[in-house]
This record gives C-alpha cells, structure tokens and sequence, in this order.
C-alpha cells in the first residue's frame, strides 16, 4: 500500500511499475484518473491540503478496503497546489485476484476522497474565486456502502 | 497549543498556523472557538458559519466536545472537496 501526498504531477507507465514491483500477481487492476475539468473560464484550480491528515486518513480507507475486498495492491496518488484545466489531480490503482474486487475498492476509495479526504478546491476565474462546496451528492455515494 | 486553518478559513484569518497561550478553563473545541471569536473579530467572522466546519485534533476528525490539551495540534477547515 503507497499513499502519496504531492504537488508533483505522475506518469502514469512509471506509477504501474512501481504498482506491479510491489505486487505483481493480479488478475484484475483497476486505474482511476481525476483531472481538472475544463469548465468554461477556469484558469487554475487551488487545492489547499492538510498534507499529515490525508496520508492517515488515506491510509485508515484504503485498509478499511482491504477488509472490504480482496486487494493485493493499492497506490493513491492525491496532488495539491496549482493545478491548470487538464491537469491530473488524482490516481487510484487498484489490484486483486478477480475485477469485481479491484473496481469495486476503486470506486469506494475514490468515494472517501471526494468528501472525506482533508483537500480544497478553489476555481481561479479571471473574475472571480470560487471554493467548491462539498456535495450532497457525493455524501450519499460514500455512505451507500456498507459498514462505513 | 498549535492551531492550523485551511480554505477560506485560513484566508479569512490570514494565517495557516500559530502557536497560542490558550486560558485555564477551556477544555474542548467548542470553548476554543468561543475564545478565539471573543479575541479577535477575524476569528469571529471565520467561525461565524459554525456548523459548516469540521474539526480534527492531532489529525483525527472529532466534533465540538472533543476534550482539548496545550499538547494539541488542533484544526479547523470546511467540508472537505477532494478527488
């Protein structure tokens, strides 16, 4: 299991590797990439991070998964600073014996990120800031599964 | 004890840590904050929105009646939007 909290960008073959050095006996790996949309007049996004915080807490999720699911790797890769449209913010790699486990750990990683991972969004207009709000919606995705 | 804001939090305090002298007599989050929005109107208008903030001691989430020590690294921040 690697967690890593950077205001580095990740390239993705290099990321694989390392994934597969750690633990190279999948049958299923499953890859999720969150990016910065592009949404119209967006010129950056801030994400401010409590960078000791995320790595435990990180850590505590992607163990709560592993007692999901059966998993024989993990690696979360969670950025922060100043990203541009485009720019990758997050990676999750999941790896099992079978997919339903790694695409289901995936998902629910990615879940607990959204709303429970200590990072904030702030879109950077030419007229304005924004911080995002956390999302309802997202809330409820996070609680449908079970035992959390 | 050691203080750290994030977000619009930190922005409205203008700062993302500092180390303070905390009175006897406040034991929990919620005395912290009423202390802190007594001292200073930045602080005020920080915590103004109350329930929208979240709290963690020593980087563990808890609610307003966490019991607090000199010791602590305490943090305050809005919903998180990770991902």
């Amino acid at each position: 299991m690697d967690i890593n909290i950077t205001k580095d960008d990740f390239d993705l073959t290099e990321e694989l590797e390392i994934f597969n050095k750690n633990s190279s006996d999948h049958g299923a790996v499953s890859i999720f990439i969150g990016k910065v949309r592009p949404e119209n007049g967006l010129q950056s996004m801030q994400i401010d991070c409590y960078p000791e915080m995320a790595q435990k807490e990180i850590k505590n999720m992607a163990e709560i998964a592993c007692s999901k699911w059966t998993l024989n790797n993990i690696r979360v890769l969670h950025r922060y600073g100043s990203l541009k449209p485009n720019d990758n913010i997050v990676l999750v790699i999941t790896g099992s014996s079978h997919r339903s486990d790694s695409m289901s750990a995936n998902q629910f990683i990615m879940d607990f990120l959204k709303s429970s991972a200590p990072f904030w969004k702030k879109e950077i207009y030419p007229d304005k800031e924004i911080w995002v709000e956390q999302k309802e919606s997202d809330l409820r995705k996070l609680y449908q599964w079970e035992n959390f | 004890m050691n203080l750290k804001y994030f977000a619009w939090i930190a922005e409205i305090i203008d700062k993302r840590e500092e180390s303070l002298e905390i009175p006897s007599g406040i034991e929990t989050i919620g005395q912290l904050i009423d202390y802190l929005s007594s001292i200073d109107e930045a602080y005020k208008k920080a915590f103004e929105k109350r329930k929208s903030i979240k709290f963690a001691v020593n980087q563990v989430l808890v609610n307003e009646n966490e019991l607090i020590s000199k010791a602590d690294e305490v943090a305050f921040f809005p919903p998180m939007t990770g991902g």
